[in-house]
């Protein structure tokens, strides 16, 4: 199944998809900001140019993998005091799309619990910080405080899920096609175990 | 004998066109942008074009579809005023690129002119942050039309096209009522203007022009194989209505898009 997965994969990526308008999406995931670029139809523009701006600052600029996604850690003075972000992506043939992730959308990286354990990377980082709960160890956890942190685990918990399901669907000509490829393979395989004999 | 009466009836409702019910699902945003993140979604029960209201007891559900996933929302609800009738209304945040679907299953409605009970499955769909994907997918309603056009970033004068599905498979032939949402007071020079009707081809597959901006309301009616008891506890027939809203924008030149 993964192999027909990653066959379809290919074909998919070979297509060009230069008539479609492309289109950026970023929000906060623990300490980091994660960019999606997307062409209208819902596939994922990779090797675009990824840029966030802020004031005027490149406060960092990246590439997309295959995904579409470009990620970056958030830095500290812009998640203790949150400004907006102008997200923009572009890619070579001058496609390019803008999302400003707005300031009040922005949380504070102190305010993340310790177990942030959603990639491997960010829990590295977070060993790094152990102040990063010092702040909420010592005050008592109201119940607003208890439900916000679920909402936001919740949400972190999620949001791989939910990148995963908006990902498109491989069509029914695709998988046609995926089958053909796996004839196609045996059928050579059949061929040179038959030329053996 | 039942299908005689059933005949009778249906030319009754034919010869006298009657203003037809829509459950109505209106955003007041159809498209949601980086611009402004949230809407704020009417639940009600109406004549569209005539403006005449229905009270709307609360819904039995009003549910968000997004990629394959339902989300409950009806304890969002809030009691509205539609057309002077009681209605439903609530705040929606989007929080990240997709083709919402809003869902309304009404409580069944008792007509008593029409003798029988109501129920319009009613669907409208809010596309978010450029995202267009998944607009053409059934979302295993009872009742539902499947958008066979994109039913978004359309103009007045653009065609909407839609199939019929009930209990998941195509209704050949369904006929389909038509009505715009009419805001800006336009008169019907009939009551055959009022709404319009047509029906679709053999694989339940409807086509529709839509003149004017605004929202289009789509209601395929069909007779469930169930009976409902009325107000009285007697067994009657239950349409079942398979509504849709599409909404059509007006071009506008440069200097106008400037001033809204």
């Amino acid at each position: 199944m993964r192999f027909i997965l990653s066959v379809l994969l290919s074909l998919v990526i070979v297509t060009p998809a230069f008539a479609h308008k492309i289109r950026v999406f970023a929000y906060q995931e623990g300490a980091h900001i994660i960019t999606e670029s997307h062409f209208s139809g819902g596939r994922a523009a990779q090797g675009a140019k990824v840029k966030a701006i802020v004031d005027g600052q490149n406060i960092s600029i990246g590439t997309t993998d295959t995904h579409g996604v470009y990620q970056f850690r958030i830095p500290k003075e812009l998640s203790l005091h949150p400004v907006n972000i102008d997200i923009i992506t572009q890619t070579d043939d001058g496609h390019k799309a803008q999302w400003t992730l707005l300031a009040e959308d922005i949380r504070s990286v102190q305010d993340m619990p310790q177990t942030d354990i959603q990639d491997q990377e960010n829990a590295i980082e977070i060993k790094k910080e152990p102040q990063a709960t010092a702040q909420s160890a010592t005050s008592p956890l109201t119940e607003h405080a208890i439900r916000i942190i679920v909402q936001e685990e919740l949400a972190k918990g999620l949001a791989p899920i939910n990148r995963e399901l908006s990902e498109k669907k491989p069509t029914f000509q695709d998988i046609l096609g995926g089958i053909g490829y796996i004839f196609g393979l045996l059928g050579i395989a059949a061929f040179f175990t038959s030329r053996k004999r | 004998m039942k299908k005689q009466i059933l005949v009778a009836f249906g030319l009754c409702c034919i010869s006298s066109p009657a203003f037809a019910h829509f459950g109505m699902v209106i955003p007041d945003t159809p498209i949601i942008d980086g611009a402004k993140r949230n809407a704020e979604i009417t639940f009600s029960f109406s004549h569209p074009f005539e403006g005449v209201g229905m009270d709307l007891v609360a819904p039995k559900s009003v549910f968000v579809y997004l990629d394959g996933e339902e989300y409950d929302v009806q304890d969002q609800l809030t009691a509205t005023k539609v057309m002077d009738h009681s209605a439903w209304k609530m705040q929606y945040t989007f929080q990240r690129p997709g083709v919402y679907s809003f869902v309304m299953e009404p409580t069944p409605y008792w007509e008593p002119s029409e003798d029988v009970s109501i129920i319009h499955y009613t669907k409208t769909m809010v596309p978010a942050f450029g995202d267009d994907s998944g607009w053409d997918e059934a979302l295993g309603l009872p009742a539902e039309i499947v958008p066979v056009t994109r039913p978004f970033g359309n103009y007045a004068g653009n065609i909407f096209q839609g199939q019929v599905l009930v209990d998941g498979e195509a209704v050949p032939y369904a006929e389909v009522e038509v009505e715009l949402y009419n805001q800006k007071g336009l008169v019907a020079p009939s009551d055959y203007h009022v709404t319009q009707v047509i029906k679709a081809d053999n694989a339940g597959v409807f086509s529709f022009v839509c003149p004017q901006p605004g929202w289009w309301g789509f209601a395929a009616l069909t007779d469930a194989p169930y009976t409902l008891k009325n107000p009285e506890g007697e067994d009657k027939g239950v349409e079942i209505g398979a509504v849709f809203w599409t909404y059509m924008h007006a071009y506008e030149k440069l200097n106008k898009a400037q001033n809204d």
